[in-house]
């Protein structure tokens, strides 16, 4: 049996919830609605109910811990090919082991899902630091990002925290998808629409080019090295920053 | 001048000084106000020189009353001056950090009328920072020297971080390039921060009511290779500051020849070089169980310009290897060469589900190519024992021709 879910996180873990409804033995697979199908194999739509997702989750939260289902969920948020599979594997692992999980982590099979969450973990800590807000005129920071990883859902609670009395967007280019604070609620939204630009407040422009001088000055001549900033802050991440793009 | 040119002069005034880390304070936001400290420090930006900018490291001032040789501040140089009031250093704060430029602000300052009124200034700042802007982001300030201890102390309550730089390395470089500097004065505001640091720790313990005195500590920062000192000298000394003065971080800077004068020494580039091999020696120092004297002993008080401080000191005791890295304690793994803080650790942590392998060895994420001429696994030894190919694989092929090529330009012309 092939069971195609929509994506999402909760729609992986019913996916899982399904396959151990109907055994897993049968399963030869969890994809994404999108991948090829199997020539011969039969397949099963999986609809997403956050009432199977919580039971999952809770489960091997309950016997595997804390840490196992953070790596299993900053594993997923990689979105590296056949992750599914991986972390099918890892789950049916995780019910098999319980808490000796983790003894077995630097086996090739869960080495893999610490592997990959590291990633995502780097890069939410990295964009901590990288996001560039820019003020509008009704006041609301702006902020666009186009990380590798799905890391929006790991800073959501930094700048609530920091920025609650703000209210802000970070969105998400190559996902569509933005999250928003309204001094009162984090919202994580799809926003199909590639977002227009939108008027700054009267000090932004002031603001930016303020920023934009003192990094220019901060640098030491006599100690220029490209490589060594580059190896910090890749060229991926200089399109939204504002130092990196004068106009 | 407008508020770009002066935040850039005064910008350019500050750089020299290295220290960037935003780290070591968890404060929280007030309630109704804006801003946190990240207690591991976040990095916002990175400059043209590959250093990160984590706050908005600024002079309130680069007037100064004081007239030391190595600095670009000093007053005889014949440079434009300029200063921001205290509110435009609030405001820019406020405005870079609401956008995420910056973790906080790092402000330092020329000295002017005295010591005393400087700082009244740069308290003047936090206060309003803390208290009107109820900002709870990051804040360091220098404490400086010859400041009436009182105001310190106050200055103590609403800052993170507070550093005191000593520049030079010894009295006699101090008496040759800042004459009017003594280095009772600089460690006086130092070792007044130390006491009270110890004194608040016990206060907050009896309640944690008692506000916070800088609860990320306090650093300085050495000026390298603008006097004669040794390598030997320099890590004497940081050890003595990390141990008796308990400072949280000694920064390096490598002096830069910005300035000219008839004491200062005459170098084409600064010595980055030693700069690194200092950075090393001072984490092996902080985090490796390594002493001064075991890096750099009296027969070689300088460092090695090809090999890393931990690779000399292995290559000195080479009686000592190879260990099995399924028995070795962790103080003696972190001594192996190619292995950090982190891949000991996780030795250590894979040891106790089972002996480790070639493999799981692989994944603790050491480096394999030095780790092994210092290592067994599983009783077999897969270096190379002889001494003088050793030291040729342990030079890096990169490292030596960065090598070549530094030494043309640096050192004395």
């Amino acid at each position: 049996m092939i069971y195609r879910y929509d994506g999402t996180f909760p729609g992986f873990l019913c996916a899982v919830y399904e396959a151990y409804q109907d055994g897993t033995s049968h399963t030869e697979g969890i994809c994404t609605a999108m991948a090829p199908g199997g020539l011969f194999s039969s397949e099963k739509e999986v609809r997403t109910a956050s009432d199977r997702a919580e039971r999952v989750a809770q489960a091997f939260f309950a016997d595997c811990g804390r840490q196992a289902f953070r790596q299993l969920f900053r594993a997923f948020l990689a979105e590296e090919p056949g992750r599914e599979d991986v972390l099918f594997r890892y789950i049916r692992n995780g019910f098999r082991l319980k808490k000796a999980l983790y003894a077995h982590h630097m086996e090739a099979w869960a080495w893999t899902v610490w592997q990959w969450a590291g990633k995502t973990g780097a890069e939410a800590e990295k964009l901590l630091g990288l996001v560039r807000f820019s003020e509008l005129s009704e006041g609301l920071l702006f902020a666009e990002i186009a990380p590798t990883h799905d890391v929006l859902p790991l800073m959501a609670g930094h700048f609530q925290r920091r920025l609650a009395g703000e209210s802000w967007a970070i969105y998400d280019a190559r996902r569509h998808r933005a999250v928003y604070w309204d001094r009162k609620e984090l919202l994580l939204a799809e926003v199909p629409e590639r977002l227009q630009i939108l008027s700054y407040s009267g000090e932004e422009a002031a603001m930016r080019r303020l920023w934009q001088t003192y990094y220019d000055h901060i640098a030491v001549q006599e100690r220029t090295n490209p490589v060594l900033r580059r190896s910090y802050m890749p060229k991926k991440y200089w399109r939204y920053l504002t130092e990196m793009n004068r106009d | 001048m407008e508020l770009r040119d002066r935040l850039a002069l005064l910008a350019d005034a500050a750089k020299y000084d290295v220290s960037c880390s935003s780290s070591g304070s968890r404060r929280g936001r007030q309630a109704g106000g804006i801003g946190n400290a990240h207690y591991a420090g976040i990095c916002h930006s990175w400059a043209a020189d590959g250093r990160c900018i984590s706050l908005l490291k600024i002079l309130m001032t680069n007037s100064c009353i004081y007239d030391c040789e190595y600095c670009v501040n000093r007053r005889s140089h014949d440079t434009p001056r300029a200063m921001l009031s205290v509110e435009e250093i609030v405001h820019v704060t406020m405005a870079f950090y609401r956008r995420n430029y910056i973790e906080g602000l790092f402000l330092s300052s020329g000295i002017i009328r005295s010591p005393d009124y400087t700082s009244e200034l740069l308290l003047r700042t936090a206060r309003l920072l803390r208290e009107r802007e109820k900002f709870g982001g990051y804040i360091h300030m220098k404490a400086i020297p010859g400041t009436d201890p009182k105001i310190l102390e106050e200055l103590g309550r609403y800052v993170d971080r507070m550093s005191v730089n000593m520049e030079l390395p010894s009295e006699s470089s101090l008496k040759l390039l800042a004459p009017q500097k003594s280095r009772s004065a600089i460690l006086s505001p130092m070792k007044f921060i130390r006491d009270r640091l110890q004194e608040n720790r016990e206060e907050r313990r009896r309640s944690r009511k008692v506000p916070a005195f800088v609860p990320a500590g306090q650093t300085t920062q050495l000026i390298v290779g603008a006097s004669g000192e040794s390598d030997r000298q320099i890590l004497h000394l940081t050890e003595a500051l990390y141990q008796r003065a308990s400072l949280k971080r000694v920064y390096y800077s490598a002096y830069v020849p910005v300035m000219q004068g008839k004491h200062l020494p005459v170098i084409a580039r600064p010595p980055l070089l030693r700069e690194n091999r200092l950075y090393q020696a001072d984490w092996l120092l902080r985090f490796y169980q390594f002493t001064a004297d075991e890096l750099l002993p009296p027969s070689s008080p300088d460092f090695d310009p090809e090999l890393d401080p931990k690779a000399c000191w292995a290559m000195r005791h080479r009686e000592l290897f190879p260990v099995e890295v399924n028995r070795a304690p962790y103080e003696m793994l972190l001594r192996i060469p190619g292995i950090g803080r982190r891949s000991a650790w996780r030795i250590l942590n894979f040891r106790r589900y089972g002996d480790l392998s070639m493999d799981s060895l692989q994944r603790t994420g050491l480096v394999w190519k030095r780790a092994r001429h210092f290592l067994t696994v599983r009783g077999r030894y897969y270096g190379s024992g002889d001494t003088l190919s050793l030291r040729t694989e342990l030079v890096s092929e990169k490292a030596g021709q960065a090598l070549r090529e530094m030494s043309l330009f640096e050192g004395q012309v």
